[in-house]
């Protein structure tokens, strides 16, 4: 009895050290699995993710310098840093939200966008069509396009960020175009056509 | 006179202290190393797994230094700390009466837990003494006729002279 009294007086020294070793931990382990957004892609996506780590190790092990790593994040991730979607490279977006996150998108490469149904903004092609609701794609094992459950399956399109650093046609500065590949590559998972 | 301090006492909470203090810290340095070593197998498929490990050591190694040096060690130094009070200064009083001993013993902060301790005698007022309450269940029941040396008002030795009724 003696003895658990006294445990239970050091009981907010082991609460603060296990609260501690959370902070702690999860700021080094973000320092492992992130790394600056010269150095990788992130693909936002406006649905649940539930495979996002399976489509992170395969798109990753595409990658090729200067990326070192792929991110893939819902857009429930903005609450945690809104930054990282206004300056995702590539954004798959549903139909139903594609006006509200229009300023987003960068204009898809012409060469690019001859083929494929496109949504345009202006009349420039912004975003390529890659899920059409109800058909299964090989994107489909990653992403769950029915959530959040009350609006259902839906259209969704592929968009380039406006402010990535790989996509080079975006800004001259930028010499890779490791975004378009990318884009390029997933619209190939779906069967969207570009060329 | 029945010594209740051995002397080999301090030499033996020194000893127990150090291991407490090494196993401890040890825990810690061996959990910490694991969470290094798992933090190094890193990939994306595996991050969430590694880091319920990494967080499952850390909090296991910390919560085995705290609970080590917190209960073990401490206790081991506070009786250091006693044994080397009573053993600066020779000055050992005696005194006799019947033993009557307090109900509660009364923790000293960051110290040992003591018992107050009172002798009656029929001709003179009763001495009070202090007894390490670990030390308690070596001196006689309540009512024994006693004869003790005491060091800075803490009992040292005892004489049982007559039996309690």
């Amino acid at each position: 009895m003696k003895l658990i009294k006294r445990i239970f007086r050091l009981t907010p020294m082991l609460i603060t050290w296990a609260m501690l070793g959370v902070l702690f931990w999860g700021f080094v382990f973000t320092r492992i699995t992130d790394t600056d957004r010269a150095h990788k892609i992130v693909l936002c996506v406006d649905a649940q993710v539930p495979g996002a780590a399976e489509l992170e190790t395969r798109m990753t092990g595409l990658a090729r310098d200067p990326i070192r790593l792929v991110r893939v994040l819902p857009f429930s991730y903005a609450m945690m840093d809104a930054s990282t979607l206004t300056d995702a490279d590539l954004l798959i977006v549903r139909d139903t939200n594609l006006e509200r996150y229009a300023d987003w998108f960068a204009p898809w490469p012409e060469r690019l966008s001859t083929a494929g149904r496109f949504w345009a903004r202006d009349g420039v092609p912004c975003g390529l069509l890659i899920h059409t609701a109800g058909h299964a794609d090989d994107l489909s094992a990653y992403i769950d396009y029915a959530q959040p459950p009350q609006d259902g399956d839906a259209d969704y399109y592929l968009c380039i960020g406006a402010h990535s650093l790989h996509t080079g046609e975006n800004d001259a500065k930028n010499a890779d175009d490791i975004g378009i590949f990318y884009a390029e590559w997933l619209a190939g998972l779906t069967g969207a056509v570009l060329k | 006179m029945t010594s209740i301090y051995p002397a080999d006492e301090l030499s033996r909470f020194d000893r127990q202290a150090r291991r407490y203090l090494t196993g401890g810290l040890g825990a810690l340095a061996v959990c910490l190393a694991g969470c290094a070593a798992v933090c190094t197998q890193v990939r994306p498929l595996t991050a969430g797994t590694c880091f319920m490990i990494v967080i499952g050591l850390n909090t296991l190694g910390g919560w085995a230094m705290i609970l080590l040096v917190g209960l073990g060690y401490r206790d081991a130094r506070a009786e250091c700390r006693h044994l080397r009070h009573l053993g600066n200064g020779n000055e050992t009083e005696e005194a006799a009466g019947r033993l009557r001993t307090d109900a509660h013993a009364a923790a000293i902060p960051g110290g040992i837990t003591v018992l107050g301790v009172r002798l009656e005698s029929e001709d003179g007022p009763a001495v009070r003494l202090r007894v390490n309450a670990r030390k308690r269940a070596l001196l006689p029941p309540d009512g024994a006729l006693v004869r003790v040396s005491s060091r800075k008002g803490y009992i040292t030795a005892f004489e049982v002279l007559h039996e309690a009724d």
